[in-house]
């Protein structure tokens, strides 16, 4: 089945409460058939097809403060859309869970894979995961659910648009009681529909408490670092699967490393293979989790390599490049620093090929680093 | 299976089932345990523009997710792509082009390609058992003959259980047949 295909028959062996909805490529398919489900009574949740993205993440954070499970999916201009909204889910921490179906932001437009979406929402205290494949996107919906009920803050999980969404690959399920077990039910403090002990939702504040009431925040997705690791571990029960913050393939000995996310790690560890055959010493690093951030762990795991490149699906106009940006970071305050290269590439959907990704490992292991390279 | 790992590019128009194709030959591979990807692409969207459907169909398990680039096979839908795009620019020197069209030899002239060529006039065998125009089917019955890859029954199967519920048995029979055709005629 496609990414987008598995990431709704996720939806539906959630069967979350309230879906609220609107069609945006790629990310259509995951709304068609999961409205499908709903059709054929599958699935008992309430299906709002709102008039926008805007309504939609309206509806959520409504849906959510009424003790509801809420879930979702957009792309692009969609989640622009919903940006108004994405710290208010966030601040008032709702456990929504959306899935981004990676899209290049306009102008001008594309219909095309880039992280620019989902990077242009970073920093809005959303969790952000990225999956590599089909199989991946459909096993992060648990995470992202357990995770965002466990913290109570919302969480986004990415998959790459077209390549992954429309992909068709060979994806394993779990069995729905399964899955039932493992999520249980939502456990909500208070809600909006409690009118025997009722509570304000979404309030104001001023300057004397605001400050507080972010730091509450900050501790929220210093938890979420810790419980993903919890919660994954005790999903790796049911699927044999391994979630750590990032994926590190055949890393133990490498001397040049990239850095990357979603479909072209994939890429990449094909390439890892083929050079790796051939005697060089490469390996990837692919990050899962990307907020909140594991500057620790990726620091100690990449300190050995003597070069490392960050392929970077977004730009960050005027600065460096996002991914590139944390693994800098990092990297600070670590007494073996290796070299670094900052990589941009597969804007707008250009692909990228496996000679490509050969020639920035070769650059490495020569020790050639040069300010930023667009992989074109 | 010749090669290790198979790659196919489909030629078509937006709505005729390229990527309809694509997904039903992967799924016979599935179940064969091969390891797949297919997957669309599309330049304009919308109804009637070129498009590309692909396909990956492997022994071992498919870590890459690059667009392909050397074709074992190309199988063009839509006949009139033949004259207004380079179908073979992707095709490998010893690899297959399979075309809906009359004859091999209007093929060979337009394309220019030296390997082998295989034409059916799928549009005919479409028309004739189904009234329309889905050429699409009896494409995939041939490009299962030329490569090799499932067999038809496996295909058939796919097909059966896609259109029978959705078109009702009388469509998915009539399926069945261009499937068959195709494949005969390849």
């Amino acid at each position: 089945m496609s990414g987008a295909y598995a990431v709704a028959e996720a939806m539906r062996q959630i069967n979350p409460e309230v879906v609220p909805v609107y069609p945006i490529t790629p990310q259509t398919p995951v709304a068609e058939h999961f409205t499908d489900f709903k059709a054929n009574g599958e699935v008992e949740s309430e299906v709002v097809l709102a008039e926008s993205e805007h309504s939609v993440m309206s509806i959520a954070i409504g849906a959510s403060a009424a003790g509801a499970r809420v879930m979702t999916s957009t792309s692009s201009q969609g989640l622009a859309y919903m940006w108004e909204l994405l710290p208010v889910a966030s601040g008032m921490r709702m456990p929504i869970v959306l899935s981004v179906v990676n899209r290049a932001l306009s102008a001008p437009l594309n219909i095309h894979c880039d992280h620019s979406d989902s990077m242009g929402a970073k920093d809005q205290g959303w969790i952000q995961m990225f999956a590599e494949d089909a199989q991946e996107a459909y096993e992060m919906m648990f995470l992202s659910l357990k995770l965002a009920e466990r913290v109570s803050l919302p969480v986004m999980a990415m998959h790459d648009g077209f390549i992954i969404s429309h992909g068709v690959e060979g994806v394993k399920l779990l069995d729905d009681n399964k899955v039932k077990r493992f999520i249980g039910k939502r456990k909500s403090g208070f809600s909006l529909l409690d009118v025997a002990d009722p509570h304000t939702f979404g309030a104001f504040q001023l300057p004397n408490a605001y400050f507080e009431t972010k730091l509450q925040q900050v501790d929220a997705m210093a938890e979420a670092k810790k419980a993903y690791l919890e919660i994954g571990r005790a999903f790796s029960k049911f699927t044999r699967n391994d979630y750590y913050y990032f994926e590190k393939y055949k890393m133990n000995d490498a001397q040049a490393v990239i850095v990357t996310t979603s479909s072209a790690a994939g890429t990449v560890k094909a390439v890892v293979d083929f050079m790796r055959a051939k005697g060089k010493k490469v390996g990837m690093l692919k990050v899962r989790l990307f907020r909140p951030f594991p500057y620790d762990e990726v620091a100690l795991a990449l300190e050995k390599a003597k070069a490392v490149a960050v392929l970077d699906r977004a730009l960050a106009f005027g600065a460096n490049a996002p991914l590139y940006s944390e693994i800098l970071q990092s990297l600070y305050s670590s007494r073996k620093k290796p070299k670094l290269q900052s990589c941009v590439f597969g804007l707008g959907g250009r692909d990228i090929f496996e000679d490509q990704i050969e020639e920035v490992f070769n650059k490495l292991l020569a020790g050639k680093v040069e300010g930023v390279k667009y992989v074109k | 299976m010749p090669k290790e790992i198979f790659e196919i590019i489909f030629h078509a128009r937006a709505g005729q089932g390229a990527k309809t194709v694509a997904q039903f030959l992967v799924e016979a591979a599935l179940e064969k345990g091969l390891y797949v990807q297919a997957w669309p692409y599309y330049g304009a969207e919308r109804s009637g523009a070129p498009m590309q459907a692909f396909a990956r169909i492997s022994k071992k398990p498919i870590k890459s997710h690059a667009a392909i680039r050397l074709a074992d096979a190309v199988v063009v839908i839509e006949p009139s792509l033949l004259t207004t795009m380079d179908v073979t620019s992707k095709l490998a020197k010893d690899g297959i082009l399979i075309a809906n069209c009359c004859n091999i030899q209007t093929v060979k002239t337009v394309t220019k390609f030296q390997g082998q060529i295989i034409s059916i006039d799928a549009h005919e065998i479409s028309k004739r058992i189904t009234g329309k125009a889905f050429p699409n089917i009896a494409m995939l019955g041939a490009l299962a003959k030329a490569s090799g890859l499932v067999d038809i029954k496996a295909l058939s199967n796919v097909l059966h259980r896609h259109f029978a519920e959705k078109l009702g048995e009388e469509m998915a029979n009539k399926n069945a047949m261009m499937l068959k055709e195709g494949f005969e005629k390849a």
